[in-house]
């Protein structure tokens, strides 16, 4: 543990293998629980997001960054900041769409992958699908309606794993009541 | 009737001797002096009649629920319901906000921040997911952002958001929050009631 105190000094850091370990069991028990992996990624999209809107605040208390201007900065902020945070990685941000609202996050290796391998008939199993949801999550918490999903994924075979953002409208705060 | 405005008279008391003793003692004139020549009095002279004070502080969520109250040195009596002043504080802060913002000759950074009265003065903290926080303190204490950002960060975060059983947009009943809220609050170089007296 002290081997990797890069964040000065926090005793409650964890060892990555045991992350990896632990969350494997998870997908394991949720596919063994609901046999439907649709119903899995459902799952682990609601574990992702409940984690994602508390993720947030204690995002925002360390990193300290103000509001973000644009989508674009958003994308930055949460490739070069967050990932790095929480995952120990920067994904690239890049496929932006002409209109600006849709990016995709590419990532050449991924933490929760590292001992994974997909058993046959799982093509629909999207098995890091809990960070789709984190990332809704803790976007919804800043006034953002995200769509998050995954569009390749190097455990089914692909090159690289990619996770597309898509921005579909800014939240508002509550106007409370009696005012217009 | 003569009872209760024996008791009036015995409630009245205690502050206006206390008044009449502040007044003694620092400014002789204290009716001619404007509010805030009367701050500048008190920063520029011995630090003892200074009496920085804390009095309360509001945390309100971004749908306006209010998730924390708490008072220190709040000596007057409300003539409202609690939940009525939640109300009228969010709704305050929410238009101060919306005015603020429209009236802004250019994009601004920090938004509102504090204002005050001749009496107190409110100082107001909002994080990018609409966590609204509020103290209210005496004249003499100057900018709390940094103060009411390390209560987001080090105990709003630390003892509710990573706390699973506290569920984030109702009241916060946790024992542990109210107390380490109290301990860092009464710490606080700001706090220093009464220094004088």
């Amino acid at each position: 543990m002290s081997r990797q105190g890069n964040r000065a000094g926090d005793p409650r850091k964890v060892n990555g293998e045991l992350f990896t370990l632990t969350y494997g069991a998870l997908v394991a028990q949720l596919i063994k629980d609901y046999e439907n992996d649709e119903q899995v990624n459902k799952q682990l999209d609601k574990m992702g997001y409940n984690m994602g809107v508390r993720l947030i605040e204690d995002f925002l208390a360390r990193a300290n960054t103000g509001k973000c201007n644009d989508f674009r900065e958003t994308a930055d902020v949460i490739a070069k900041v967050a990932f790095k945070m929480y995952l120990g990685l920067t994904p690239v941000v890049s496929n932006w769409s002409t209109a600006g609202d849709e990016f995709s996050l590419l990532l050449e290796s991924n933490p929760l992958t590292e001992f994974v391998e997909l058993p046959p008939g799982h093509s629909n199993l999207n098995y890091s699908n809990l960070l789709c949801g984190a990332l809704r999550g803790a976007l919804e918490m800043v006034q953002m309606d995200v769509d998050v999903r995954f569009v390749q994924d190097i455990l089914k075979g692909d090159n690289i794993t990619e996770i597309r953002l898509k921005f579909i409208k800014r939240l508002e705060d509550a106007v409370p009541v009696g005012e217009d | 009737m003569g009872t209760d405005q024996n008791r009036r008279r015995k409630v009245g008391l205690f502050p206006s001797k206390a008044a009449a003793q502040g007044s003694g003692n620092s400014i002789p004139n204290k009716n001619c002096c404007s509010a805030l020549s009367r701050t500048k009095f008190t920063s520029q002279f011995s630090d003892s009649t200074v009496k920085m004070t804390i009095y309360n502080f509001y945390l309100f969520d971004r749908n306006g629920t209010c998730l924390y109250y708490v008072d220190w040195n709040r000596k007057k009596q409300m003539t409202m319901s609690k939940e009525e002043e939640f109300k009228l504080m969010y709704g305050m802060i929410f238009s101060i906000k919306s005015f603020v913002s429209r009236l802004s000759p250019t994009d601004m950074k920090d938004g509102f921040l504090n204002y005050s009265t001749s009496k107190y003065k409110l100082h107001f903290f909002e994080t990018p997911s609409g966590l609204k926080f509020i103290m209210n303190t005496d004249l003499s204490v100057g900018s709390m952002k940094d103060v009411l950002h390390q209560m987001f960060s080090s105990i709003y975060v630390e003892y509710v958001v990573k706390n699973p059983l506290c569920s984030l947009d109702q009241p916060i009943t946790s024992e542990l929050f109210k107390n380490k809220l109290d301990e860092f609050v009464r710490a606080l170089p700001q706090f220093a009631v009464k220094a004088g007296t």
